[in-house]
């Protein structure tokens, strides 16, 4: 059992004012990914950048990880949400 | 099955069935369990097919990314510094650690391909950490270069893995297309099995049942169209199911049987279970009873009813079968047999009795005959002669009579026109009949001919004519009348023959006679006069000689209502006729 602690989706798209209804995800290798809106305003999903208590290296898929709620949804253990966990985030795009 | 009878495929039938639903269950389950890990083990090679040869198209990709990146800090682009570099190597690792980690190095890692890249690729970035660690004493490009000449010998290896994985999988999915074909066939081949074990059944299934409905339909048609009432009756006596037969002998309709129990029929019956007790009690195995019973609308009638017991598995009493037949006209039958059994046995006694008797006294008569010219011509002598004629005489016509009854006086029959024979006796009746009986003739239309003894059917006549005015002693009617009468085959009794009779009937008003009596009136010597007043012979000597002709009497009585005698006797055909032509 891994231990993430981050951003929450929801709060994020509060703090900087986001507007829009998707999320482009960008990882460092240039891995691009569309992420629908709601995925952030219902608090599904949060910004990790610690992963058990540490901060989490390149080589570590950090610094920063889209980690989804799976352990109490398990809905989202699908390819769908695996494949939106962008780990190595360099950007998010709101539009 | 009646008769029981088990034939080998009768007991196969039933292993058959069981084996072919078993057969349909079994090979469904394999079927159905084939079908899901086919699709599951199908899915998990997809998925691995596009993870793998994704992760190997994302390795080669930040291989190239970090060869792009050194390339240009080697050649002093401005953008890049060591901090790009050592992101682009960052990545490079963690994808490496991933693919041996993570799907790749599932089914992936024992291909040689695969471990020699990772090998190689492992050295390869452990020289780019080495060079990256330098960074404070050497220059970027002398770290980018070194690093560049770390990484070229791994291109080549890097760049194969994909086509390395696409073979890999192009024959693992030949296995899961070899897999997936025998499946196939295999699913094919037991849907077939349970298709035909599902048609098997269906088959003997509806063998059995038609076989079932059909020895139903036997069953039932006995029980409905038997000849002998049949009924199912609880231990308790209710009726619980019963046959056309029996609600005809009953005179009730079923429905209203089933409302009641087996006193309806025989209220005397006592409790029904003290009567089945012997049964019940393994006694007897069939109790048989005979009673009068309510035929329904107050008429009684006799039957035989018959009970036997049907048991449970667990051996107690399920229902009472009975069997119910109407011997009301087989008792009639019987007891008219018996009488004219008796009737018969009579006859020939007094006729052997009456034969020998006859011889005697003609040798009495003959010697007395004889004996009268040697006799004095003594008066007192003479008399007691002629009374022992007399008295012989008598005692001849005795004989004579029991002859006729016995049916062996000579007879001398001829054709008869027996309406003219009738109408002469009339004549001679009514001077010995007296005023206060009104005598009446009702003739037929047709003329009415009969080979008979005429004498002797005169005679008969008249002791009827006797018999009638007896009846009468204050007067009444007496009609004698005569018909034709044709028994066609179906209506012939025991008595009567089929065949075409002349009937003469004598009634008349008079007492009558009880049934008892009526029974026993055609006996020898029977008589219901007074002591002295009758022979007792008079019936029976015409019951004797109408039987001797062929024909049959019988008598139509009942007390305080008159008695009808009639006399059957074979009527002569036209054929047979030799008779003056006014007659024909």
């Amino acid at each position: 059992m891994k231990r993430f602690d981050g951003v929450g989706g929801k709060a994020l798209v509060e703090v900087v004012g986001a507007k829009g209804t998707s999320v482009v995800a960008t990882a460092l290798n240039e891995y691009r990914i569309v992420i629908p809106i709601e995925d952030f305003t219902s608090d599904r999903l949060i910004i990790a950048y610690r992963l058990d208590g540490a901060p989490m290296s390149v080589r570590e898929k950090g610094p920063l990880w889209i980690i989804y709620d799976f352990d109490s949804d398990a809905d989202l253990n699908t390819e769908k949400y695996m494949a939106r966990s962008v780990w190595q985030l360099r950007s998010l795009e709101f539009r | 099955m009646i008769g029981g009878q088990l034939g080998l495929a009768d007991r196969l039938r039933p292993i058959g069935l069981r084996f072919g639903i078993g057969l349909a269950l079994v090979a469904s389950a394999i079927a159905i369990y084939l079908l899901i890990t086919l699709e599951r083990s199908e899915l998990v090679e997809a998925t691995n097919s596009y993870d793998n040869y994704w992760v190997g198209h994302q390795l080669q990709a930040e291989l190239q990314q970090l060869i792009v990146e050194v390339v240009r800090a080697e050649h002093g682009d401005p953008g890049a510094t060591f901090e790009t570099v050592q992101l682009r190597l960052d990545v490079l690792v963690g994808r490496r650690t991933m693919a041996i980690e993570g799907a790749l190095g599932n089914d992936f890692a024992g291909v040689p391909e695969f471990s020699e890249a990772m090998t190689k690729l492992g050295a390869a970035l452990n020289e780019a950490d080495a060079a990256m660690a330098t960074r404070g004493s050497a220059s970027l490009s002398e770290v980018a270069a070194r690093i560049r000449r770390a990484l070229t010998p791994i291109e080549a290896p890097v760049r194969d893995l994909r086509p390395a994985i696409r073979t890999f999988y192009a024959e693992s999915n030949d296995r899961v297309q070899r897999r997936l074909t025998s499946y196939l066939t295999a699913i094919v081949g037991l849907l077939a099995l349970s298709a035909a074990g599902v048609l098997l059944f269906v088959l003997l299934y509806a063998r059995q049942h038609r076989r079932l409905r059909e020895s139903e339909e036997t069953f039932r048609a006995a029980f409905d169209r038997a000849g002998a009432g049949i009924a199912h009756l609880s231990s308790g006596g209710r009726w619980l199911r019963v046959n056309a037969t029996l609600c005809r002998l009953a005179g009730r309709e079923a429905d209203e049987l089933l409302k009641c129990d087996i006193r309806v029929l025989l209220p005397e019956l006592g409790p029904f279970a003290d009567l089945i007790a012997p049964l019940v009690n393994g006694e007897r195995a069939v109790l048989d009873i005979e009673r009068n019973y309510h035929g329904g609308e107050g008429t009684h009638r006799h039957a035989a009813f018959t009970f036997s017991l049907v048991h449970k598995p667990s051996g107690a009493v399920d229902y009472v079968i009975l069997v119910m037949e109407d011997v009301s006209e087989r008792r009639s039958i019987e007891a008219h047999l018996h009488q004219a059994q008796q009737m018969e046995a009579v006859g020939q006694l007094t006729g052997g009795v009456a034969h020998d008797f006859n011889n005697l006294l003609g040798i009495i008569v003959g010697n007395l005959d004889m004996l009268e010219p040697h006799l004095p011509s003594h008066v007192e002598a003479r008399h007691h002669l002629a009374c022992a004629l007399a008295a012989a005489e008598r005692g001849a016509t005795l004989t004579r009579r029991l002859l006729a009854f016995s049916r062996r006086q000579t007879l001398l029959p001829e054709a008869t026109d027996v309406r003219r024979l009738v109408q002469e006796v009339i004549t001679l009746l009514k001077p010995i009949l007296g005023e206060t009986i009104d005598v009446r003739a009702q003739m037929s239309v047709a003329p009415l001919f009969a080979m008979v003894d005429q004498s002797q059917l005169e005679t008969a006549l008249l002791n009827l004519a006797i018999n009638a005015r007896d009846a009468m002693a204050n007067g009444g009617t007496l009609v004698i009348a005569t018909a034709s009468l044709e028994r066609k085959g179906g209506e012939a009794s025991e008595d009567l023959g089929p065949g075409r009779y002349v009937v003469i009937s004598v009634m008349d008003t008079g007492t009558g006679m009880s049934a008892e009596v009526a029974e026993r009136a055609f006996e020898p010597f029977f008589t219901t006069k007074d002591i002295g007043k009758g022979s007792g012979l008079g019936l029976s000597m015409v019951y004797g000689f109408v039987k001797q002709s062929g024909g049959h009497v019988r008598i139509d009585s009942a007390p305080g209502r008159g008695t009808t005698v009639r006399l059957y006797l074979p009527a002569l055909m036209a054929p047979a006729l030799n008779l003056p032509d006014e007659v024909r």
